[in-house]
């Protein structure tokens, strides 16, 4: 027998992240997190056989979220597409009533959010620049030849975290490069690296906002535990990591799924079956005004199934979704 | 004579009296089209790396009336438009930014205008400015006409405001302030198309045009040392005003703006004291919308959101931050 379940999806920049959650306690059943690599379509696809293969599934209802939202509504045929920040912290509030303070850094953006009562009343996200995220550490990991899995234990032996510059990571590079050729051991140096990170974090993102506990830091870079630590040292007080840290997003979309659902409706999800089809996108520049907006077509089976990307709106269609968002928002008005 | 304007800084402010001024003196205006892609390149191709995103668009739209061939450039080198008041330095330099920066620029007209001891320096200024056209009695009487034209414009804002209801009592849908300098609020292509985009999502926008200058001085009294910053002034005075009166304030600044960036801070603090909710948005050369898209579609969900908690009461009252 089948078991009926909600869906969520979150393709980031950096990892693709899908959740089931039984359909009556909206626990996690089975979930599944993979690294993007540039293919949010392919990332999507084996990330959803993966889920398919390891039993039944009826699925009630569908969400999207994440960078990559869209393009994963139009191809699962998402009954709710929405942003990151709003399926973050449902999912946070899911897991813990009480969370005033949510700490999300992922592959390319970071996140704060606060809450109070249960309702989200703040937020902020990095601006202009993508310093002191996720793929900052990947990157450093790369460089001084460490798995990026064992940043965080190195990190937690260091005794003497080094000062490294924070405010910008190339500055931390550099920084960091001198610090090593001085001859600093490598745990001290990975420490340092997160104390800068965090500092950075807690000066930019978190900039005038009233930190409160209880913490919940959520997102791939909670599997760091020197972050963690950092954050912790840092705030003076604990923070949490929950079980299913790096799919909170995945999470957080199933829920709203769930929500969307309640009232109404059969979900419009088109099927397991679309990990088998074939998606060969097209861009193409639209030359009807000087903007020459980038087109992007979505093809499913050698068939447009949508396209977007006109600054005018006169290019895209098959953007239900949108129009579902909207209603998705006069329905939590009523 | 065929003079060119462009569509950018002060166009948003100014436009209805320049073009009544010049068509009275019988000159015809060519304005530069919205921004577009092209003209953002443009102008970031052109200017030297420090200066802030709006003066980039300005030179793009300068070059691309160059192309256009006109015989001469309207670059006013604007010092201050109210007493005692300044506008951002970067505006005073316009002219010599504009000179510096383009090969083949046309020639300019740049006169001073400098109100800082009140409206006289700046009927001066048109008057020499006109009197290079036309004889001083029809310059004089060009000068009123634009000057009304400037009034009627400015009046018919605040009427239209007024004319919407108390935004507090509509239920339906979520009343939004958007404070920025009006030309990155209004241009479409470098804000991103904010104001629309909350329309759309069925938000009744506010702006600080709609206020009146009255309005405006009141709510900057707080002030311990006034804000000699004409556009920060009505962005603050505005915040002041519309945060008792709206669901959330939208701030849009544009990334190495030197004013924003206090201004934005002080619109920060008073929104966190006074509880609401409060978006930033900095702008600069991204033209992925995706990023803008994020967080204005999570600052409408945690305005809608709240209110559904709360019983469609703000969720950000003060007992709110009480433990």
């Amino acid at each position: 027998m089948s078991r009926p379940v909600y869906l969520g999806v979150d393709v980031g920049s950096v990892s693709t992240n899908v959740a089931l959650l039984d359909a009556e306690c909206l626990k996690v059943v089975e979930k599944v997190y993979f690294r993007t690599q540039g293919q949010p379509i392919l990332s999507l696809q084996r990330a959803l056989s993966q889920i398919a293969g390891r039993g039944q599934w009826q699925v009630l209802g569908v969400g999207a979220t994440g960078s990559a939202r869209r393009l994963a509504g139009v191809i699962l045929g998402a009954d709710v597409v929405k942003n990151e920040i709003t399926a973050h912290a449902l999912a946070a509030l899911h897991v813990e009533k009480a969370v005033q303070t949510i700490i999300e850094i992922g592959g390319q953006d970071s996140k704060l959010i606060i809450l109070r009562n249960g309702v989200v009343t703040d937020f902020a996200m990095n601006t202009v620049c993508a310093a002191g995220t996720g793929s900052f550490l990947d990157q450093q990991a790369a460089r001084l030849g460490i798995p990026i899995e064992e940043f965080g234990e190195i990190a937690l032996k260091g005794r003497h975290p080094v000062r490294i510059a924070g405010r910008c990571t190339v500055f931390a590079e550099s920084d960091m490069i001198h610090k090593q050729q001085l001859g600093h051991n490598l745990a001290d140096i990975l420490a340092g690296l997160c104390d800068a990170m965090v500092r950075n974090y807690l000066n930019n993102v978190g900039k005038g906002k009233e930190i409160r506990e209880k913490i919940i830091f959520q997102g791939g870079v909670a599997a760091n535990k020197g972050m963690r630590k950092a954050f912790e040292s840092a705030l003076g007080t604990e923070v949490t990591v929950p079980e299913h840290y790096d799919v909170m997003g995945a999470i957080g979309a199933a829920l709203l799924a769930a929500e969307h659902l309640q009232s109404s409706k059969r979900t419009s999800f088109h099927g397991f079956t679309i990990t088998e089809s074939v998606y060969q996108n097209q861009s193409r520049d639209c030359r009807d005004c000087p903007n020459n907006c980038e087109l992007v077509d979505i093809v499913k089976d050698g068939e447009v199934i949508a396209s977007w990307g006109s600054r005018c709106g006169k290019a895209d269609w098959g953007l239900d979704q949108i129009s579902r968002e909207a209603s998705a928002f006069s329905a939590m008005m009523s | 004579m065929k003079i060119g304007i462009p569509r950018a800084l002060y166009y948003y402010r100014f436009y209805p009296m320049w073009r009544t001024f010049f068509a009275e003196l019988g000159q015809e205006l060519i304005v530069s089209g919205p921004t577009t892609k092209e003209i953002l390149d443009c102008g970031v191709k052109a200017a030297p790396d420090g200066l802030c995103l709006p003066v980039k668009v300005y030179l793009g739209h300068v070059r691309n009336l160059a192309a256009k061939g006109v015989d001469c450039l309207f670059v006013p080198h604007i010092v201050s438009v109210e007493k005692q008041e300044y506008i951002c330095p970067k505006f005073m330099g316009l002219p010599d930014i504009v000179r510096n920066c383009l090969d083949h620029c046309p020639p300019l007209l740049s006169p001073t205008i400098d109100g800082r001891k009140g409206s006289r320096g700046i009927i001066c200024s048109y008057l020499k400015l006109g009197s290079c056209f036309a004889p001083i009695h029809k310059v004089i009487h060009a000068y009123r006409l634009a000057a009304a034209e400037q009034r009627r414009c400015e009046r018919s804002l605040i009427k239209e405001h007024n004319a919407r209801q108390h935004p507090c009592t509509q239920k339906v849908g979520l009343t939004i302030a958007v404070l920025g300098h009006e030309y990155l609020l209004h241009d479409e292509f470098v804000s991103m198309g904010v104001i629309n985009r909350l329309r759309q999502a069925e938000c009744l926008v506010l702006t600080a045009e709609e206020l009146m200058t009255d309005t405006i001085a009141e709510h900057n009294r707080f002030l311990r040392k006034r804000m000699y910053w004409t556009s920060g002034k009505r962005i603050l005075g505005a915040a002041h005003y519309y945060s008792a009166k709206v669901d959330g304030i939208v701030s849009l600044m544009s990334f190495a703006c030197g004013t924003d960036s206090m201004t934005t801070d002080l619109v920060d603090r008073h929104c966190r004291r006074s509880g609401i909710p409060h978006l930033v948005i900095s702008l600069d050369e991204h033209t992925g919308q995706t990023g803008v898209l994020t967080r204005v579609e999570a600052f409408l969900d945690l305005l809608r959101r709240g209110r559904k908690h709360e019983d469609h009461l703000p969720p950000y009252g003060e007992s709110v931050y009480c433990d």
